[in-house]
């Protein structure tokens, strides 16, 4: 599996792929919206991208918009990574085409039980007695 | 302004949010202290909050209390030197990330800013709402929600009206 983890931060940059990493993925990193469409237009596309909402540049919602106008894009899994936490942006996010929604402060673990509800990782194994 | 207006943040909100940042950003256990709010010479990150509710959210920590939060988000050893920017950019991170979450909690529909960081500690044109100590293995830092008076300034002295 290959991600695509967009945001500003270097450091939450750092600490979204780390956790990706972990979890056994390829990652690639873009700063802002615009960097991570010359990403996805320089292939090979990810499985997933981590998408941050407050960028320069290009802003998140801006991005998923863009990834969702395109057909040859459409298989990517789009997955806001954001501090905004209102209902309200949350709607907004999923109307323009993001899959899922990750609030900004969140756990290892919140993000490993987002990528299982998306299919993204395998299921674990049952723990038989 | 309204009353609930002006309550719409508490230091016990501002604690939890703390704390739940510290928890998943910095991964280092914080206490809440109530001796953190003389940082001369201190970095501060700050981020406006505009629309309904018209605020501030400041970080505000020593240089050594900054470069040793940059070295935890970037999983770097102690004592590891950081760039100047690398520690802009983490102070920045989580004052952007306590800001959204101070902005959820105030009334109306709002807009988050960008962080920015800068030497130095309060803005001016804001009253203080309610503010927060926290420390963690020797250092502190300050963590407080301002409210425009008639208007913001951020630390580098730019006004949005």
């Amino acid at each position: 599996m290959r991600a695509l983890v967009i945001d500003d931060s270097r450091a939450m940059r750092r600490i979204v792929g780390g956790i990706l990493v972990d979890l056994g993925f390829e990652v690639v990193h873009a700063g802002d919206g615009s960097e991570a469409l010359g990403v996805l237009e320089a292939g090979p596309l990810p499985d997933l991208a981590c998408v941050d909402w407050n960028m320069p540049v290009m802003d998140g919602l801006t991005f998923v918009t863009r990834v969702r106008d395109r057909r040859e894009w459409r298989d990517v899994t789009l997955m806001m990574v954001t501090t905004e936490s209102e209902q309200s942006q949350i709607v907004r996010a999923l109307a323009a085409g993001a899959h899922e929604y990750l609030i900004k402060p969140f756990t290892p673990d919140a993000l490993r039980d987002k990528l299982l509800l998306l299919g993204l990782l395998p299921e674990p194994a049952e723990v038989r007695a | 302004m309204s009353v609930d207006a002006l309550a719409a943040v508490t230091a016990d909100d501002l604690w939890g949010i703390t704390g739940a940042v510290w928890e998943s950003v910095v991964r280092v256990p914080v206490a809440r202290v109530d001796h953190a709010f003389n940082l001369d010479a201190a970095l501060t990150g700050a981020v406006t909050i505009r629309g309904g509710w018209a605020g501030l959210v400041t970080f505000t920590c020593p240089r050594p209390a900054a470069e040793d939060v940059t070295r935890r988000m970037l999983a770097l050893p102690d004592g590891a030197p950081v760039a100047a920017d690398d520690v802009a950019d983490a102070i920045g991170e989580i004052t952007n990330v306590v800001g959204g979450q101070v902005k959820a909690l105030c009334p109306g529909d709002n807009r988050l800013g960008l962080p920015s960081v800068a030497t130095g500690l309060v803005a001016t044109g804001t009253l203080p709402v309610c503010r927060l100590g926290v420390e963690w293995e020797g250092h502190v830092a300050r963590v407080a929600v301002w409210r425009s008076a008639t208007e913001v300034t951020d630390p580098e002295g730019r006004k949005d009206r």
